[in-house]
C-alpha cells in the first residue's frame, strides 16, 4: 500500500471489520471490496449500513479488521487525511445551514476540504452546483429550497474537490418520485471514474444505478454481487395468485388486482420474473431463518 | 559516488533520506494547506459574525445609546475631557461584547445544531483548526469595536471644548473585551452544546460588572471586565487618575489567550503549542491581575490633595487682555471658553467700573458626602495661594464645562460669579467667596444680567434655568458659598432686559450704572431705571429682602 499521491488506486477494501457499540457488534467481520462504479448497499434499519459508511468515511475506527481506502490506511493519521482529501460524503441527514445560501454552504464545505485558493474554490463551487442543476439557485438560502434541491446542495458539497470515493447515505429519503428520478440521473453519472457507495432502501435505485450490490443484515454481509444475481435468488420463488398464498414469506396485492407472492412457490404456481426487491426480501427472510451470508452469496 | 558509498555501507544509512525528505515536504505542504484553510474559514466566519442578528441587535443598541448620550441624556452638553471619555467607551461596548459572545457561540454550535458535524468530522480540516478559525473570526467583532471606539473618540475630540488626550490602553480595552466575549462564546460551545450557556454567562458577567460598579474605589473591581470610577467626581488631570489601564488591558488579553487555549485543547490541538501559550497566558494573567488590583495609592491621594489645595504649583497661566487665566495644563484649551464668557461680562461694564488684574483660576474640588457629611472647599487656602501666585481674588472655575442642562448652569454660575466680582471690584486678599453675592436689589439684577447676556449660550442657560426655577433664582458657584441669587421680581427684570436688543440695553445700563449698582437700590427702582415694568413684589424691603 502506498499513500503516494501519484498512485491513486480506486479500490476500497474492507477486511474482517468489526465495529462495536457498547460491546454490541454493529458490524461483525464484514469483508468486501469496492471498485470503480456505483455499488449499492442495501439492508434493513439497524443492519449497520450507516456504521459501515461512517467507518469508510473515516469517522469511525473499526474495533477489529482492516480498511484500505484508495490505497491508504485510515488508521494512520496522515493517510486518513489523505483519504479525506479524496472523499465525498453525503450523510443521511446532511445538516445544511438554513441561513446559508447554496453557494455559501458548498463554499464552506470546500474550505473544510482545504480547497484554499479562493478563485479556484469559487470556480469549483460553481461547477458542482451546475453539475447538480442548481446553478441558477446558488444565491438562494437553503431554507428557501425544496427538499430535493437541498439534497442536491448536499450532493454538490460532497462532490466539491472532485472526490475519487463518494459515500452516499440514503440520499433519496424524503424525495418525491420526480426528485428521486432527477437524483438518480445525477448519481448515474458519478460512477464513471470514481468509486461510489450508495446506501439506500430503494431497490429500484439499486437496479437502475448499481453495477453491484452489497446486502448487510445484522452487521454482516449477506449478499455481495450484481443486482441481477440478487434478483436471481428469487427466481422461481415469485408468483402471482388471486389470493395471498399461505406459503409466501411476503406478498401484497398489486394494482392489477392479483397477489404477488414471494417464498416457496406451491406446485403449479405461475412464477414471474423476479426483481431486485424480490431477491432482497427473500434474502432477508432467509437470513432471518438463520442462514448464513456465505450460503446466500451469489 | 553513491556506488562507493554503497560499498562502504553508507548508502544503507542514506537511502531512506530522500523518502524521508519527500515525506517531510509533503507534511509541510499539508500543514501549509491546513493553515491556509484555517485562515479561509476564519475569513468566512469573520464575515458572517457581524451579520449575525445578535451582533446587529447589539450594534443597534450601541448606536442608540450613543445617539441618546449625544442628544438626549443629562450631561450631553458637557464638554468632553478625553482622558475620562476614553474609559467611558468601554461600558457601551459591553453591549457589542454580549452580541459577539452570542453570535460566536451560535456559530461554534452551528454544526451541532444543524447536524452538520457528521459531515464536518470527515472533512480534511481538523476540529481544532475549525475552533482556531472561529477564535480568529471573533477579531472582526473586535475590529468593529475598534472602529466604533475610534469614531466615538474622534467625534468627542472634534466637539467644541474637548480637552486632553485619551489613553490608548483605555481605548483598546473595549475592543479587547469584545474579543474576550467572542472567545468565551467559542469556549462555551466547546464545553457544552447547550444554547443556554451563553445567556447564563452573560447574566453572570452582568452581575460581576454591576458589583464592580457598586464599589468604585475597591481595587478588586479590576478583576472584572470594566473598572468603573466614581463618576460623580469632576474631571481631574490625567496624572491624578492612577488607573492601571495598561495592566488591565494586559489582563483582558491574557484572559483571551487562556480562554482560547482552553477552547483549542477541547479540539485536540497540538498539545505542546497549547501548553506553551497556556503557560504564557497564565503568567500574564497573574502578573497583570496582581498589578492592577489596587486602589489609588497614597502618593496619588497626596497628589490629589495637593492639586486641590495648592493648584497654582501645578498650573499654567495665560494673560488675555486684563485677565489672567490659570489652569491645569491639559485644561488650557478651556481658557478660550472662559474668556468668551468673561469678555461678554466685561464689555458691558462702564469704563469707570473696569479694573486691571482680573484672574480666573481652575480648581479641583469634590464635595465628598460618602460619609454623610458634606465638605467645603478650602477657600482661605485658595485665597492665600492666589495671593502668593500673583492672582489675588481669582474667580474659581471647575474642570467641568459645557452648555445646556447642568453644564449650562455651571457655566452661568461662573459668569455670574465673575460678574459679582466685577461689580465689587478687585479687592486684594479677598477669598473667592468673600465677595458676598447680592441676593436682591439693583446689584443682583445687574450681576445676573451681566452674566446672562455675555454669550448666546449663557442667555440660553439663564432662560433654561428660569423655566425650571420657581420664584427666585440661584445659580450655584464653584466656591460653594451659596451661589449667586436674584429674587423672583429681579429675575423678571433680567428676563425683560434679555428680551430687548442688547446693545441698546447695554447703553442704558451704562447710563444708570452708578444708581443701579448702589447698595440701596431696590429691584423696583432698578426696573424703573431700566424702563422695565415693575414686577409684583419688587419692593424687597416689604418682602423682607
Amino acid at each position: 500500500m502506498s499513500p503516494d499521491e501519484s498512485v491513486s488506486p480506486r479500490e476500497v477494501t474492507v477486511h474482517e471489520v468489526t465495529v462495536r457499540y457498547r460491546g454490541v457488534p454493529a458490524l461483525d467481520s464484514v469483508s468486501f471490496t469496492l471498485g470503480s462504479g456505483v455499488t449499492g448497499l442495501l439492508g434493513p434499519n439497524g443492519a449497520g449500513k450507516t456504521t459501515l459508511l461512517r467507518t469508510l468515511a473515516t469517522a469511525l475506527a473499526p474495533d477489529a479488521g482492516r480498511i484500505e481506502v484508495l490505497g491508504r490506511d485510515p488508521a494512520d493519521p496522515a493517510q486518513r487525511t489523505g483519504i479525506r482529501r479524496r472523499l465525498g460524503f453525503l450523510p443521511q441527514d446532511p445538516g445544511l445551514h438554513p441561513h446559508f445560501t447554496a453557494f455559501e454552504f458548498v463554499d464552506y464545505v470546500a474550505i473544510l476540504k482545504e480547497i484554499t485558493d479562493r478563485r479556484r474554490r469559487h470556480d469549483e463551487v460553481r461547477r458542482v452546483l451546475e453539475a447538480v442543476g442548481l446553478g441558477a439557485e446558488r444565491g438562494k438560502r437553503v431554507k428557501a429550497l425544496s427538499g430535493g434541491m437541498r439534497q442536491r446542495v448536499a450532493l454538490a458539497a460532497a462532490l466539491a474537490g472532485d472526490p475519487a470515493f463518494l459515500v452516499l447515505d440514503e440520499p433519496t429519503v424524503g424525495l418525491d418520485p420526480e426528485q428521486r428520478m432527477r437524483f438518480r440521473e445525477l448519481v448515474a453519472g458519478l460512477g464513471e471514474g470514481r468509486t461510489v457507495l450508495l446506501s439506500t432502501h430503494q431497490t429500484e435505485d439499486v437496479a437502475a444505478l448499481c453495477h453491484r450490490v452489497v446486502v448487510l443484515d445484522h452487521g454482516a454481509v449477506t449478499f455481495d454481487g450484481e443486482p441481477h444475481a440478487l434478483a436471481g435468488i428469487a427466481r422461481g420463488r415469485v408468483w402471482h395468485s388471486a389470493e395471498r398464498s399461505p406459503g409466501a414469506v411476503a406478498g401484497w396485492r398489486t394494482g392489477l388486482g392479483v397477489h404477488r407472492n414471494i417464498g416457496t412457490a406451491p406446485p403449479g404456481a405461475e412464477c414471474v420474473e423476479p426483481t431486485v426487491e424480490d431477491g432482497y426480501l427473500l434474502l432477508l427472510d432467509l437470513a432471518g431463518r438463520g442462514r448464513t451470508g456465505t450460503e446466500a452469496r451469489a | 559516488m553513491s556506488r562507493t558509498d554503497t560499498a562502504t555501507g553508507r548508502a544503507r544509512d542514506q537511502e531512506p533520506l530522500p523518502r524521508k525528505a519527500r515525506k517531510a515536504r509533503k507534511a509541510r505542504k499539508a500543514a501549509g494547506a491546513s493553515r491556509a484553510a484555517t485562515l479561509a474559514l476564519a475569513r468566512a466566519e469573520g464575515l458572517r459574525l457581524p451579520r449575525h442578528p445578535a451582533f446587529l441587535a447589539a450594534l443597534a443598541l450601541y448606536l442608540a445609546q450613543w445617539g441618546y448620550a449625544a442628544f438626549g441624556a443629562a450631561g450631553a452638553d458637557r464638554y468632553p475631557v478625553l482622558h475620562d471619555e476614553d474609559r467611558y467607551t468601554q461600558i457601551p461596548l459591553l453591549l457589542l461584547a454580549a452580541g459577539t459572545l452570542v453570535a460566536a457561540n451560535l456559530a461554534a454550535l452551528r454544526g451541532n445544531r444543524h447536524g452538520a458535524d457528521r459531515l464536518y468530522d470527515v472533512l480534511v480540516l481538523a476540529p481544532w483548526r475549525r475552533t482556531l478559525a472561529l477564535l480568529l473570526a471573533t477579531t472582526t467583532g473586535a475590529a468593529v469595536a475598534v472602529l466604533l471606539t475610534a469614531a466615538r473618540i474622534a467625534y468627542l475630540a472634534s466637539r467644541p471644548g474637548a480637552v486632553s488626550a485619551p489613553s490608548v490602553a483605555e481605548l483598546a480595552t473595549g475592543p479587547a473585551l469584545v474579543l474576550l466575549a467572542g472567545v468565551l462564546g467559542v469556549l462555551l460551545a466547546r464545553l457544552t452544546r447547550s444554547m443556554a450557556a451563553a445567556p447564563l454567562t452573560l447574566a453572570a458577567l452582568g452581575v460581576l460588572t454591576v458589583a464592580g460598579a457598586l464599589r468604585p474605589t475597591s481595587g478588586w473591581r479590576w478583576l472584572g471586565l470594566v473598572a468603573v470610577e466614581d463618576e460623580f467626581v469632576p474631571p481631574m488631570p490625567s496624572a491624578l487618575l492612577d488607573r492601571p489601564a495598561t495592566a488591565h488591558l494586559g489582563y483582558v488579553l491574557a484572559l483571551v489567550v487562556l480562554a482560547s487555549c482552553w477552547a483549542l485543547s477541547r479540539g485536540a490541538a497540538p498539545r505542546r503549542a497549547v501548553s506553551v501559550a497556556l503557560a504564557l497566558g497564565l503568567a500574564a494573567a497573574l502578573t497583570s491581575g496582581v498589578v492592577q488590583v489596587r486602589s489609588p495609592g497614597q502618593d496619588t491621594l497626596a497628589a490629589r490633595e495637593r492639586a486641590e489645595r495648592e493648584p497654582a504649583t501645578q498650573q499654567r497661566c495665560e494673560h488675555r487682555d486684563t485677565v489672567t487665566y490659570c489652569a491645569f495644563p491639559e485644561f488650557m484649551p478651556r481658557v478660550g471658553e472662559w474668556e468668551t464668557a468673561v469678555r461678554g461680562v466685561l464689555r458691558r461694564l462702564p469704563a469707570s467700573a473696569r479694573r486691571d488684574g482680573y484672574a480666573v483660576r481652575q480648581h479641583l474640588f469634590h464635595d465628598d458626602t460618602t460619609n454623610g457629611v458634606g465638605t467645603s472647599p478650602p477657600l482661605r487656602t485658595w485665597a492665600r495661594q492666589d495671593r502668593a501666585a500673583g492672582t489675588p481674588g481669582a474667580v474659581p472655575v471647575g474642570t467641568d464645562w459645557g452648555t445646556g442642562g447642568l453644564a449650562g448652569d455651571r457655566m452661568l454660575g461662573f459668569a455670574a460669579q465673575f460678574a459679582v466680582h466685577a461689580l465689587a471690584g478687585r479687592t486684594a486678599g479677598h477669598a473667592p467667596g468673600v465677595h458676598a453675592a447680592p441676593r436682591c436689589g439693583g446689584r443682583a439684577v445687574a450681576a445676573m444680567w451681566l452674566a446672562a447676556q455675555a454669550t448666546p449660550e449663557l442667555t440660553e442657560a439663564y432662560r433654561s434655568l428660569r423655566e425650571r426655577a420657581y420664584g427666585g433664582l440661584t445659580v450655584s458657584t464653584f466656591d460653594g458659598a451659596g451661589g449667586v441669587s436674584v429674587s423672583g421680581p429681579g429675575a423678571d427684570v433680567v428676563s425683560a432686559l434679555l428680551d430687548r436688543p442688547q446693545e441698546r440695553t447695554a447703553a442704558h445700563v451704562r447710563e444708570v450704572w452708578a444708581e443701579l449698582t448702589a447698595r440701596d437700590t431696590t429691584t423696583a427702582r432698578a426696573a424703573e431705571l431700566l424702563d422695565v415694568p415693575v414686577p409684583d413684589g419688587a419692593d424687597e424691603k416689604a418682602a423682607g429682602c
